[in-house]
């Protein structure tokens, strides 16, 4: 929905978030060089401390990798419970001051505090108060961007990294774009900024001289598109509660699996960590959808719709393992293996069936998921298992 | 083959079959219809493999012979011409001419050949039924089907007939499997198809019997014969393939026991309902009903759209009730019934409501609520 006033918009961007949280728990690693990410030789960085993004490390860099470039950097396992448990604690502050939130991950959201304005000051003063709350509160350092548009604060808020609040007033967004390099802007990628350098493009600025015609000959659909977002125009509202549209989780091998037994082992164990966090959000699926990745990355995905929406590991694992049976795994190596329910629809509340539950079966079945939750909530993940996950563990 | 016929007729016999020719055309020849001058008649077949349908019309033939058109452009055609009789001849290369007055058509057509047969119940025993029921018990049951393509059977509705006394009956089930609408009527005939299981009937064929039968004042014929069902009248065919698969057992989810029973007004609750409806959505379809203090209170609310209130006078005493349906189930249910009066019985906790007729026991229509 529009608002008629002016919009003003908050972005709000953890610094280094994971690597914070573990300079916060453990302050001698301050002022050192922090890397966290899979602990596995295949892993890939999560989050890296400023010390250590001057050494090249960003996100997404192998380990391997990040290891040669700083053997002296604290290489730390991700521990997302404890992200999760300050993120939560971070999003409520922004609440706090709006209901339109609009989180990204977990250490980054939108906020639209344009019609809480009257009540708790300009945007400005919102942001600067937010900074500080969360500061005072986790300990740990936010940038914001205020801007008229999400394109725009987001751009803000990274202009001025770590602990960083970048203001840009209602009007000027054209002014605050234009000296930017433009692969600031969304939509820009390598190939993009390549067919742009030739045309002489390397600020937004540049971007807004060229003719119309000529961008669109060059970029096609894209072209129209960056102009608006070289204008700063982007009318995209924040919106609150992203409804989830599938569940899903995927496990990359240290090793690739050969055989099919130890594939099935994965599955079950993907099944139920799937099945646990759909009965958790109080969610059932009708779609179950297999992602396997072979040696050589080629993807494939395969999928089927069950006849009524469901939430049972059980019954997940038996479609998977139909949909494994028509891929290679067993006789293709396999990197990664993935399991997402989709077409989601709430448990709780909502249409009740004719036919089911049909069987006493389900019903046991139900009650036996419901009982293994409640375990695995007391005493931890992995507290109960299936039986033939047991070997997993022990490997 | 050369033929003249009255251009109204004509229309009407080609429109039957654009139902059931198919749209997408992975074989050609399936979007086309069969035309065959025979005697003193015109034959038109149209079929999609699943459904077949024969019927013949009254024409003036000069010379027998037979041709597969495109059903469609052939009805394009004949609408757009204006005159009384339309002349239609094929010549050597398989070109067929319309001529009306001035105008004329040329419209390549294929062979007859390679078109599918659509035979008719040959030996196998086909039994008198009134048109009136089959039409009743269509409209009463077919709007619950289900449209979801994974669950086969429910996308039909399911034949049954039993012998009670002397005479036979037949009932309709259908059922989307949150709600269910079944009705029984008497053939009044002591001769009837006897089957040990019910067949189902697929969405597709039942329009087309519906429609077979929309006009016949008089009685029809009947019968079952190797996966199919065919329906006859004096001037055509038609030939439904049965979905085969097995229809979940219905009778287990009819409520054995009275729930608490409201009387109330047909028409009212309809128009209260359709005021309910203009606030549902895909995601937010649901009414909830509270009865208390005589009268039913009718809510629905959908944060996209807004909220819609009302009530309806019902006479009761009890202590104060609250249940949610989606409330299309509802208005479906009430909508094919003629009688003035209904019955709504409201199951305890989760159990299944029930919308009758009163004064008809024939028909009812079991809804499951919505877990508030």
């Amino acid at each position: 929905m529009q608002t008629p006033l002016p919009r003003r918009i908050i972005h709000l961007d953890m610094d280094a978030f994971y690597a914070s949280v573990e300079i916060l728990d453990n302050p001698t690693l301050r002022g050192r060089p922090v890397v966290v990410g899979g602990s596995c030789q295949r892993g890939v960085v999560s989050a890296a401390s400023y010390e250590a993004r001057k050494y090249g490390i960003r996100s997404a860099l192998p380990i391997a990798m990040a290891r040669k470039l700083c053997p002296q950097a604290v290489f730390l396992p991700v521990r997302m419970a404890r992200y999760q448990e300050l993120s939560q604690r971070i999003m409520a502050i922004f609440a706090r001051f709006t209901p339109l939130v609009e989180p990204l991950s977990l250490d980054e959201a939108f906020l639209d505090v344009t019609a809480s304005q009257t009540l708790l000051g300009t945007a400005e003063e919102i942001a600067a108060r937010i900074r500080m709350l969360v500061r005072e509160e986790t300990g740990l350092t936010v940038s914001a961007g205020v801007a008229s548009s999400k394109l725009v604060a987001k751009i803000a808020s990274d202009l001025d990294k770590p602990d960083g609040l970048t203001i840009v007033p209602a009007g000027s967004e054209e002014e605050f774009l234009a000296p930017l390099p433009i692969a600031r802007l969304w939509g820009v990628g390598a190939a993009t900024r390549k067919t742009l350098a030739l045309l002489g493009v390397k600020t937004i600025g540049d971007l807004k001289k060229l003719p119309p015609r000529i961008l669109a000959a060059k970029l096609g659909k894209l072209g129209p598109l960056l102009v608006d977002s070289a204008r700063g125009i982007d009318l995209r509202p924040v919106e609150p509660e992203r409804e989830a549209k599938s569940i899903g989780n995927e496990e990359t091998f240290a090793t690739d699996l050969f055989d099919l037994r130890r594939i099935e082992q994965e599955l079950l164990a993907l099944c139920t960590r799937v099945g646990r966090r759909a009965r958790r959000h109080g969610l059932r699926g009708r779609t179950v959808t297999l992602k396997l990745k072979y040696r050589d990355f080629t993807q494939i995905t395969r999928s089927r719709t069950l006849p009524a929406a469901s939430d049972d590991e059980q019954t997940l694992y038996t479609t998977g393992r139909d949909l494994l049976a028509k891929t290679e795994a067993g006789s293709r190596p396999v990197r990664l293996l993935g399991l997402s329910l989709s077409s989601l629809e709430t448990a709780e509340r909502g249409q009740l069936s004719l036919f089911s539950p049909t069987t006493k079966k389900e019903k046991c079945r139900r009650h036996l998921s419901h009982a293994i939750d409640a375990i695995s909530s007391r005493f931890g993940e992995g507290a109960i298992l299936p039986g033939k996950l047991l070997a997993t563990e022990k490997e | 083959m050369e033929f003249n016929i009255q251009r109204e007729l004509f229309v009407e016999g080609i429109q039957k079959t654009l139902g059931i020719v198919e749209k997408k055309t992975t074989m050609p020849i399936l979007s086309n219809l069969l035309l065959r001058a025979n005697r003193k008649q015109v034959i038109i077949v149209a079929t999609d493999r699943e459904i077949g349908l024969v019927a013949d019309y009254e024409a003036d033939v000069r010379q027998e012979g037979e041709i597969t058109l495109s059903a469609r452009k052939l009805h394009e055609m004949v609408r757009e011409i204006q005159g009384e009789l339309i002349h239609v001849v094929k010549n050597e290369r398989n070109v067929v001419v319309l001529t009306c007055n001035k105008a004329v058509y040329r419209i390549p057509g294929i062979p007859t050949e390679d078109y599918p047969m659509v035979e008719g119940p040959g030996e196998s025993p086909m039994y008198r039924i009134k048109a009136g029921i089959l039409k009743e018990m269509i409209r009463k049951t077919a709007f619950a089907m289900s449209t979801d393509e994974m669950r086969k059977a429910l996308c039909g509705v399911l034949l049954e007939t039993e012998k009670s006394g002397e005479t036979f009956i037949v009932r309709m089930v259908a059922t989307d499997g949150h709600r269910l609408a079944t009705m029984k009527m008497d053939t009044g005939e002591k001769d009837f198809l006897e089957m040990e299981k019910g067949v189902i009937l697929p969405r597709k064929g039942l329009v087309e019997i519906r429609r077979l039968v929309e006009n016949e004042a008089g009685d029809v014929f009947i019968g079952i014969q190797q996966g199919t069902c065919i329906v006859k009248t004096d001037h055509a065919l038609l030939k439904v393939s049965l979905i085969d698969g097995d229809y979940p057992e219905y009778r287990r989810v009819i409520p054995a026991e009275k729930g608490l029973v409201f009387k109330l007004s047909r028409d009212k609750m309809l128009h209260a309902l359709r005021r309910m409806s203009v606030i549902a959505s895909d995601r937010y379809n649901g009414v909830i009903l509270t009865f208390f203090e005589d009268k039913v209170v009718l809510n629905s609310n959908n944060p996209d759209v807004g909220e819609a209130n009302d009530e309806i006078e019902v006479a009761y005493a009890g202590e104060k009730r609250n249940v949610g349906y989606n409330v299309t189930y509802l208005t479906d249910a009430l909508e094919v019934i003629d009688e003035e009066e209904v019955s709504f019985e409201i199951g305890e906790g989760m159990k299944p409501g029930i919308v009758r007729a009163v004064g008809n026991e024939n028909y009812f229509c079991i809804v499951m609520p919505l877990k508030l």
